[in-house]
């Protein structure tokens, strides 16, 4: 089901009632509530892939209470194996395994010992990335002993499942998640009217930012070879805001729906676009999978730790597997790899972390310094997009090709389809909102100070820009397909 | 608490309706048909239908713009002498599109002869009408034009934005876009000289070389499953206008005539060649679509013909 869609907004309501009306007298009556109605959201799309789901939540509850049960640390490797074998296994087969046979078929080929291995072109499915992580971080946490094993499989299988973050995240810890399972949960309007607008809020982002941009985006990326260095520059530019407002306005309503329900989950996204550095950005841009793989791969290969080529070597395989992480492609490999190119310097010159704090604190705007540091940020972002909206290597160097022609001085082509007008008013409003709100969770929590006529008159606002700007299709969400 | 919240957030949304629904009232001519396909002119043309009070025609024309537009209705009324007769023309229905387009509509109004006004692109081009398209015209039509298709077909930014376009669409017969149908269901141009669209004008007609030999074969069992009905079909092929008929052209549009013969007359069918005849340029608003005098004209002269 679709946050976007029409079946979401009868679906959403519904729930909220019966949650809150019915099913809300004991925590076990929530849980199992909850659960069912995940199952029913997830299942919408495929119901079969619902057992890919089970599947993992049972080996892992059930590796989790073997962990607590024996203190021998050799039976407790073997069972941390065993989830890791079995969450890998899952998404590598679902994922990787047509790239490895394609690419292992073309290696011996250029060897000269041609090998036919079959493809097997299985569908991907939905949110597979997200939940076999979320799964294994409770299972490391566990056989690390940061959090205790839970009995109930209710609980545990409804935070597997939940539904505003089974598909595409944020990639919760089991150490902020499920202890929120584990207690009745009790209605705040507060919390609610908040989560309420960061809905409104990422509805926007999707509805307005994302597929706006999306219409010039997909048609200018669809032919990469008959397009000027201008037109695909622009491109790059609005897939920029395109997937920002497609992954952060789904992390939103995600958030918010969470909310409703007495749920606080992770911020995903602070505003990257005004990050100085590229260090910067990857603290401010997907924050539940790079604090993912920091807590699960960088520190256990040894951190900042050590040398400073050790350093170097741990972040770039860090950046490396968050690439194909997003998915089996060269081109996600060297989106990752780019970044972590990226972040080198700032690693060797220790300024990874000199910009921890908000941009332009106290004041109204950046001064030149920091505005120069947020446009090198944001370049460098979209250089790496490239290989990000690509479809293949050879696309991606069809664009950088004609992005270093003189055709870069050329008028960027209008499109039909598109309104660029629309999209770059769409754009200049949430970059509006966002930065004055640059120090919230999000660019609805407007400041007590501003009278109620004026955030009433913005709510309205973005509801009608939401109905008035939105295309006619229900376009999917980017990161359905990691 | 949460029954509050609820209410409140229900109160918070009335604005929003209330506004969406004055806004609605006030340009209600103009809101669209329900969104069975993905054309508009689909979708109107089949709520129209739908909305008629009976359910029996004895003349149906069925086709592209060019029976929409270059189908005059009075000369047909004249001539046929009835006034069960619906024009259920809707731009991009080419050939492959009417062999699934045309069942549809004759299980619904059972005709007794059906007219398709056709000229070279409808066998090169059309807008894509698949079975769940076809599926979704049959129950609106027999729905009568329900307000449930809207709930079936539910889409608040396609409909808001139709109903601006519509203002248009529906009133400005100089828009080329025009669907202000008669009582018949015929929509034709007058597009006033000084704003005919140059490159609209001057568009050359397509080759034979350039027909797709599948919407070619549609054709032909569309003409068959007409026999099948026991309906009968007059075929009448629209002229591009005289300043466009070349030597190529003439000879592109002889070969025409005669493929669409050798598909039509073996059924028993009847087809009317309007290259036959010489049409002047200000009869047509471009190339091939004919103002309304054009239009006129033309019917009263395929009709002659078919004497």
């Amino acid at each position: 089901m679709l946050f976007n869609s029409i079946d979401f907004a009868v679906f959403l309501p519904l729930v909220f009632l019966l949650y809150w009306t019915v099913f809300h007298r004991t925590l076990r009556m929530q849980n199992a509530f909850l659960l069912v109605v995940s199952a029913i959201f997830y299942g919408w799309w495929d119901p079969r892939y619902l057992i890919l789901v089970f599947i993992s939540a049972a080996i892992d509850w059930s590796v989790a209470l073997g962990l607590e049960r024996t203190t021998d640390p050799r039976p407790r490797k073997l069972l941390l194996a065993l989830s890791m074998t079995a969450n890998l296994g899952m998404l590598g087969f679902f994922k990787y395994y047509d790239f490895f046979i394609i690419n292992f078929n073309e290696a011996f080929q250029f060897l000269g010992m041609p090998l036919s291995l079959r493809a097997l072109n299985v569908v991907l499915p939905v949110g597979i990335s997200f939940y076999t992580f979320q799964t294994m971080s409770y299972t490391i946490d566990v056989y690390r002993r940061q959090i205790p094993a839970t009995r109930d499989p209710v609980a545990f299988s409804a935070y597997v499942l939940f539904f505003p973050q089974l598909v595409a995240g944020p990639i919760e810890r089991a150490s902020a998640l499920m202890p929120q399972f584990e207690m009745e949960r009790i209605f705040d309007a507060s919390k609610a009217r908040d989560g309420l607008k960061q809905i409104l809020w990422g509805l926007f982002k999707k509805v307005v930012i994302a597929d706006s941009c999306a219409l010039y985006v997909d048609k200018v990326y669809d032919m990469p070879e008959q397009m000027s260095g201008a037109t695909l520059a622009l491109a790059t530019i609005l897939f920029a805001f395109q997937i920002y407002g497609d992954f952060s306005g789904y992390s939103d309503i995600a958030i918010g729906t969470s909310r409703l329900f007495g749920f606080n989950l992770m911020r995903n996204f602070a505003f990257p676009y005004f990050s100085r550095d590229m260090a910067e950005f990857w603290r401010r841009w997907h924050i539940s999978l790079s604090t993912w793989f920091r807590d699960y791969l960088y520190i256990p290969l040894g951190g900042s730790r050590g040398t400073k080529l050790f350093s170097v070597r741990n972040s770039i395989i860090v950046f490396v597997v968050s690439g194909f992480w997003h998915g089996a492609s060269w081109n996600f490999l060297i989106w990752g790899a780019l970044n972590g190119l990226y972040f080198l310097p700032l690693v060797l010159t220790n300024s990874n972390r000199n910009h921890l704090g908000p941009v332009a604190h106290g004041r109204w705007f950046p001064d030149l310094r920091e505005l120069r540091g947020m446009l090198t940020t944001f370049l460098l972002a979209c250089m790496a997009w490239v290989f990000f909206r690509a479809r293949g290597l050879d696309n991606a160097v069809s664009v950088y090709r004609a992005i270093c022609s003189e055709s870069l001085f050329q008028l960027p082509l209008s499109v039909s389809g598109a309104n660029l007008k629309v999209a770059f008013l769409a754009v200049a409003v949430m970059l509006t909102m966002e930065w004055v709100a640059r120090e919230q969770q999000h660019a609805l929590q407007l400041s007590p100070r501003l009278p109620a006529w004026a955030r009433w008159t913005l709510y309205y606002g973005v509801v009608a820009l939401i109905i008035v700007m939105a295309p006619i299709t229900e376009a999917s969400f980017i990161y359905f397909q990691f | 608490m949460p029954i509050r919240f609820f209410l409140q957030c229900v109160g918070w949304s009335l604005p929003i309706l209330v506004g969406l629904l004055v806004y609605i009232g006030i340009h209600r001519n103009t809101f669209p048909a329900p969104r069975l396909t993905a054309n508009i002119a689909v979708n109107e043309q089949v709520h129209r239908l739908a909305l008629l009070p009976t359910t029996q025609v004895d003349i149906l024309a069925i086709g592209s713009s060019m029976t929409l537009n270059n189908l005059a209705t009075a000369p047909l009324l004249d001539h046929f002498g009835t006034t069960s007769y619906q024009n259920a023309a809707a731009w991009g229905i080419g050939a492959a599109e009417l062999e699934r387009y045309a069942p549809v509509l004759i299980r619904h109004f059972r005709p007794r002869q059906v007219i398709v006004v056709t000229n070279m692109v409808d066998l090169q081009r059309g807008s894509p009408m698949g079975a769940a398209d076809t599926a979704s015209i049959s129950v609106h039509l027999r729905s009568k034009g329900g307000p449930s298709t809207y709930l079936r077909h539910w889409n608040m930014p396609y409909y808001l934005r139709q109903m601006e376009t519509n203002r248009i669409r529906f009133s400005d017969p100089g828009n080329y876009e025009y669907l202000g149908y008669d009582a018949h269901g015929a929509s034709t141009l007058e597009v006033p000289k000084a704003l005919i669209d140059q490159g609209r004008f001057n568009e050359v007609p397509p080759r034979m070389a350039d027909l797709d030999t599948a919407r070619i074969a549609a054709f032909a069992r569309f003409a068959r499953y007409l026999r099948q009905e026991q309906v009968e079909l007059l075929v009448f092929c629209s002229p591009y206008r005289d300043g466009l008929r070349t030597s190529t052209v003439e000879a592109d549009a002889a070969a025409y005539a005669t493929l669409l013969r050798a598909i039509v007359e073996p059924h028993g069918h009847r087809l009317v060649n309007g290259y036959e005849m010489h049409w002047p340029d200000d009869l047509f608003c471009d190339a091939s679509h004919m103002d309304h005098a054009g239009a006129d004209a033309f019917t009263r002269w395929c009709l002659s013909k078919m004497e």
